[in-house]
């Protein structure tokens, strides 16, 4: 969460170069990841990105965009975005999520085989999860938010993002004990 | 109670993931929680396989500069774009004059204007509640108080004339479902027949001469039908009550049949008999009565109403007759004065006093005196 955000989004709203590259800076990688994390596909979650900065514009421009919470307007809007995408995918035949990987130069393959087999296993077990549970594993889990935070960006109650993920992760465990991997 | 300890499970889970987020291993988070121990330990498993997916492929650098160079440079053609609308957003704005924001402000009105609609909507079934109500019903007086106002509305004596028929079409429909459902007819039911048909003739007669002999026609019409649904009803009745309401309403129809068929023979006769309109209230249950000069005049059938009214004298000094007597009540009615009868023992008790009223009569030189015999009327 950024520091003095209304003053941020009151200069959003004039905008404020200085402010939008503050904002660019701070929230290009996490929409990024978040929707890296659903999409599994960079182009695609570049693409998400991009149109997720485009769309603050527009809303700024027609006079709307976001009142109090500048991060939850933006994580709103990318997955909107997401699931748009992922409805566009599904008609193409691609598969949702695939298994793109940062390769590092120095990794053993061995090891980077193991890696790999396993983020493909846990990767499958999380496209099993209903939507709402995925999206509260990803960005509590994968992205590190607070409950508060995914409860303004999911628009639920924190008890019911808290109950969310107590299901999401017993179906997660179900389908990782099924593959054996537990 | 089971949704509460799930709650309560629901917190601590989180509690124990953000510490498996912060780093701490899994044993030592489930030593702070023995009695859930248990279940944490799955879930929190589960939890850890999720670093797996930690990492996130990038875009190159040069992309994300190329991204973030775009974004800017929209930002700045936004700040540099005119003050006034180009052609094309002027045309747009006049396909759309609404825009969002107006489009917004609307809302309540909107609002409002579907609350309004829908108690409109619930008063006018209501309306048609009440209109589709018998005697007895809880919106029958509502069905009555707005068949006034619709008559209240309408100017125009012939209009009114045929709302008059129309009215008695359905206090005649009213009638036939009572007796369906066995429920009883009473008098006030007929009183509204006669009502409708009294205001109706004294509208009638109020109408110019060609329109005259149409109403007539059309009144009648609708009277004999009006008998022969009465023919058919009283075949159906098992209520004595009932029965008799029917009765006065089956004498009413053929008076009024007579009438009409006198107004048709000669209807010039048949206007000029009748006063200026009085119409009585309508809707009003009471029995309307007509003046006495009215020649169609409606045979009240309604048995009238019987005030009793007493007229009661100063106490009459006391007769010498014996004590012993019981005392008889007696109503006396006045008689123009007359000689006093002498007392004849044994003839009349002393009357008990008698609470002092309004004198109906005046009285005559000498005060009231008793008649002769204990009777309640003179003797002839």
């Amino acid at each position: 969460m950024l520091r003095g955000e209304k003053d941020l989004l009151r200069r959003i709203r004039t905008l404020d170069e200085e402010a939008l590259e503050l904002v660019f800076d701070t929230y290009y990688v996490p929409i990024y990841r978040y929707a890296y994390h659903h999409l599994g596909n960079v182009q695609s979650a570049q693409d998400v990105t991009g149109e997720v900065f485009r769309r603050l514009l527009e809303a700024v421009r027609d006079g709307k965009g976001p009142c109090r919470h500048l991060q939850a307007w933006l994580y709103r809007v990318a997955h909107n975005l997401v699931v748009d995408e992922q409805r566009r995918l599904r008609h193409r035949n691609h598969l949702p999520l695939n298994t793109a990987r940062a390769v590092a130069a120095e990794v053993d393959p061995e090891k980077e085989a193991e890696d790999r087999i396993a983020h493909q296993r846990v990767r499958t077990a999380l496209s099993y999860l209903t939507p709402d549970q995925r999206q509260v594993i990803i960005l509590r889990f994968l992205e590190g938010l607070s409950i508060r935070e995914v409860s303004l960006i999911t628009g639920k109650p924190p008890g019911a993002v808290k109950a969310l993920q107590h299901r999401a992760l017993n179906r997660l465990r179900h389908h990782l004990q099924a593959k054996g991997e537990m | 109670m089971r949704r509460d300890l799930s709650s309560i499970l629901d917190h601590i889970l989180d509690q124990a993931l953000s510490r498996l987020r912060a780093g701490e291993p899994i044993p030592q988070i489930l030593a702070d929680h023995p009695v859930e121990a248990d279940r944490l330990r799955p879930l929190l498993e589960a939890a850890a396989q999720l670093k797996s997916l930690d990492a996130v492929e990038m875009p190159p650098v040069a992309l994300q500069e190329a991204q973030r160079r775009r974004f800017l440079r929209e930002a700045a053609q936004l700040r540099s774009r005119p003050v006034s609308f180009t052609l094309l957003e002027r045309l747009i704005g006049w396909k759309n004059p609404v825009r969002r924001r107006a489009r917004a402000m609307l809302v309540p009105v909107i609002k409002v204007l579907l609350i309004l609609g829908l108690v409109a909507g619930a008063a006018g079934g209501t309306a048609v509640a009440a209109d589709a109500s018998v005697p007895g019903d809880l919106l029958y007086s509502l069905d009555l108080a707005l068949e006034d106002l619709q008559l209240a509305l309408i100017v125009d004596p012939a209009t009114q004339v045929d709302l008059q028929i129309r009215r008695l079409d359905e206090r005649m429909e009213e009638i036939a479902q009572l007796i369906e459902r066995g429920e009883e007819v009473d008098g006030a039911t007929v009183a509204r027949l006669h009502h409708h048909l009294t205001v109706c003739l004294d509208l009638i007669a109020e109408l110019d001469a060609p329109e005259v002999t149409q109403k007539i026609e059309r009144l009648q019409a609708t009277v004999q039908a009006q008998m022969q649904l009465l023919s058919l009803l009283e075949k159906e009745i098992g209520n004595e009550a009932s029965r008799q309401a029917l009765e006065q309403a089956v004498q009413l129809m053929e008076e009024v049949q007579t009438m009409l068929e006198e107004g048709l023979e000669d209807p010039a006769t048949f206007r000029p008999h009748l006063p200026l309109p009085v119409v009585p209230p309508i809707g009003t249950p009471v029995l309307p009565t007509l003046e006495p000069s009215v020649v169609p005049t409606i045979p009240s059938v309604v048995p009238p109403i019987e005030i009793p009214v007493l007229p009661t004298l100063e106490p009459p000094p006391p007769l010498p007759t014996p004590p012993a007597t019981p005392p008889t009540p007696i109503i006396v009615i006045p008689q123009p004065p007359r000689t006093p009868p002498v007392p004849t023992p044994g003839s009349t008790p002393e009357p008990p006093p008698v609470p002092t009223m309004p004198t109906v009569f005046p009285t005559p030189p000498g005060g009231w005196t008793h008649p002769p015999t204990p009777t309640c009327f003179p003797s002839p």
